[in-house]
């Protein structure tokens, strides 16, 4: 191919070209200029091509004498002629060519593929439905299915059977819970401050600015703390649990896993769960002492109440069936996150943005699934009168 | 070169004469990814400069190091395709970003550089739906994409059959030959060293240091170093290295 500078200039010294002549029996197109692709080729290969006129049988020579200078372009351009003459059974006088300009020729012409290789074409629409209707409906038996392995799994750890890696238990561990603290703590003490606010209002237009301690307790305890909670974490470490198995599932790691006979619902997804099961329930126990905390700075600045009076009125609105409610909430939010996370993450795809879908599918899965559970156990304490 | 104060080789010196096939050997982890990654500017070297046709690339600007960049193809260890794109998508993306090839013509020359690697027939398909074998060869086709000047390829036999192997080795000796690139190559597989190394480099881990400089047949004739003349002859090492005084002297 001609020299390195010339390629790199912007602007061709020669314009490519072409011309196509017939000789008897045959056609020759002859190729002219440079033909590379900083040329400016737009379209002329094409244009070339659609020109040649041929019965089956006759041969097709290509004359490149006058081709000033080529790269790529112009074996790409040779190998799709040697396909069309292949189609339309002509034969291809390739002998003029030079001999390094052949040999490339030959070397991507080889190893035709197998039939096999194409990949399937886009199925019909009524039957992109139907696949995905059934694939929906399978998920909802596969959710169920896992999380019958985890409870499987936890027999087997109150056994003392199950195989799990204990360091990095200790670092979902962590990750679940401590480094949660700050996140959690303020969105929660946001939340309260809030709620205050929007409350104390209401409430100093009826003159019973003293009830507002009241309301922010029982809101914070009762629904705020244990909901904010969840759906924070479910923004955080669902995320996390989901992006991290997709990628290990990318990387072979999982199959690995199964190939060492060590059961990832035991090594990976039960002390996710566990992790959440555990720290979820003490989370809102913190969310709820700051939410309150919020309550308290805002009722202090707007209605001058002191904190010995409003941690009274706070303590007479609350009972512990309230906070047993909250934490009990927690607990089975904590789970579901965790699986969410789990679930979407096991069964990602094997590319960068399978690991994408798989935490967006995670985050929306378990806020909707949180918010939707709070709403049963609203109407189950409606009826159990908590 | 060093990852923060491990130091992984030091003293590397050498040049690459265009039209060249350098050969980077040495044991694995001796640092041969690492100076790749050097050469190719993803790395700043902690002392040392490089140089390209005189330019240093750490001491120009972003400009210059993009445009002395682009005139590089890479092929990384593990092949580096991006997983969501189909070999089609991942080979055209370079012609698409810096040429103003139209459809018709990137078509042709993404089925010109798959047919080169063997993979014609393959361009609908997703990295993961392929072997390790075939993903390193896509990526030489993506590497290949825009005829770079400078060819850099880390380990491109490794994962390939021998029929592969060979084939690979009569492109890059094309190559060289049909564009006069210069081309890097980082491998173990003793029979393509001998086929296409012009020059090459030994790096050892243990010294953390080169300990030959010369074509891999000119090594194999002349070089009496016990850790070159093993890794040329696929013996075990024969000399009371560090690791033998260690066991005698118990
Ligand atoms: N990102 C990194 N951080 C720290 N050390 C690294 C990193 N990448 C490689 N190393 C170390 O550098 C050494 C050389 O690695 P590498 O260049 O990949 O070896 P090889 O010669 O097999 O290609 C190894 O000892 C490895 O541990
Ligand atoms: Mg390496």
């Amino acid at each position: 191919m001609g020299s390195q500078a010339t390629r790199l200039a912007a602007a061709a010294r020669f314009p490519p070209g072409w011309t196509v002549r017939a000789e008897t029996g045959a056609v020759v197109l002859a190729l002219s200029g440079d033909w590379t692709l900083h040329s400016g080729l737009s379209g002329i290969p094409q244009a070339a091509a659609a020109e040649i006129e041929l019965a089956p049988g006759h041969s097709l020579r290509i004359d490149t004498e006058a081709v000033t200078d080529w790269d790529s372009a112009l074996p790409a351009f040779l190998l799709a002629m040697a396909e069309r003459c292949r189609d339309q059974g002509w034969i291809l006088d390739a002998c003029s060519l030079p001999l390094n300009l052949r040999t490339v020729l030959k070397m991507a012409d080889e190893l035709s593929p197998p039939a096999s290789a194409r990949a399937p074409r886009p199925a019909p629409l009524l039957r992109r439905v139907g696949e995905h209707t059934l694939r929906h409906a399978g998920s909802v038996g596969e959710a169920v299915s896992l999380l019958g392995q985890v409870v499987l799994a936890c027999g087997r750890l109150l056994q003392g059977k199950a195989t799990y890696y204990r360091a990095d238990a200790w670092l979902v561990l962590q990750a679940a819970g401590a480094d949660a603290l700050p996140i959690v703590g303020l969105v929660n003490v946001l939340v309260g401050a809030i709620i205050a606010f929007v409350g104390s209002v209401q409430l100093l237009q009826f003159g019973a600015g003293v009830l507002l301690a009241d309301g922010v307790a029982i809101a914070t305890v009762r629904e705020m703390a244990a909901v904010i909670t969840a759906v924070v974490l479910s923004g955080r470490t669902g995320a996390a649990f989901a992006a991290q198995l997709a990628t290990m599932q990318g990387n072979e790691e999982i199959d690995a896993l199964r190939v060492m006979g060590v059961p990832e619902v035991e090594f990976l997804v039960l002390p996710r769960v566990l992790a959440l099961a555990v720290m979820t329930p003490l989370l809102y126990l913190y969310a709820c002492a700051l939410g309150i905390f919020g309550g308290f700075a805002v009722a202090t600045g707007m209605l001058d109440l002191s904190l010995t009076a409003y941690l009274e009125r706070t303590v007479g609105a609350l009972n512990s069936d309230q906070f047993l409610l909250g934490a009990s909430k927690s607990f089975v939010f904590g789970i579901l996150v965790a699986m969410c996370g789990c679930y979407y993450g096991l069964r990602a795809g094997r590319n960068a943005a399978a690991v994408g879908e798989a935490t967006t599918a995670a985050v929306v899965a378990g806020i909707v699934g949180v918010i939707s559970v709070d709403a049963v156990f609203a109407v189950c304490a409606h009826a159990l009168g908590i | 070169m060093s990852f923060g104060r491990r130091l992984i080789q030091e003293d590397v010196s050498f040049r690459v004469r265009r039209g060249e096939i350098f050969t980077v050997m040495g044991g694995s982890g001796s640092g041969k990814s690492t100076l790749l990654r050097h050469m190719i500017g993803l790395l700043r070297p902690c002392a040392g400069r490089i140089r390209y046709g005189g330019v240093d690339y750490w001491e120009s600007s972003t400009e210059q190091q993009d445009a002395l960049r682009r005139r590089f193809g890479v092929l990384f260890q593990g092949g580096a395709l991006f997983s969501a794109m189909t070999l089609y998508e991942n080979v055209a993306l370079p012609l698409q970003l810096y040429t103003e090839a139209n459809p018709v013509e990137t078509r042709a020359l993404v089925r010109f550089k798959l047919g080169l690697v063997g993979l014609r027939g393959y361009e609908e398909f997703y990295p993961s739906e392929i072997s390790g074998g075939m993903r390193k060869r896509a990526g030489l086709a993506r590497a290949l994409v825009l005829d770079p000047e400078l060819l850099f390829l880390d380990e491109p036999s490794a994962g390939l059959d021998p029929v592969s192997s060979r084939r690979l080795d009569d492109l890059i000796l094309q190559l060289r030959d049909g564009t006069g690139a210069s081309i890097v190559v980082i491998s173990h597989e003793l029979p393509s060293l001998f086929a296409i190394g012009d020059n090459g480099i030994f790096l050892d881990g243990d010294s953390k240091r080169p300990i030959a400089h010369g074509s891999p047949k000119y090594l194999l004739e002349h070089c009496d170093h016990p850790r070159v003349q093993a890794f040329l002859r696929r013996e075990p090492v024969r000399d009371a290295g560090t690791h033998d005084k260690v066991v005698q002297d118990r």
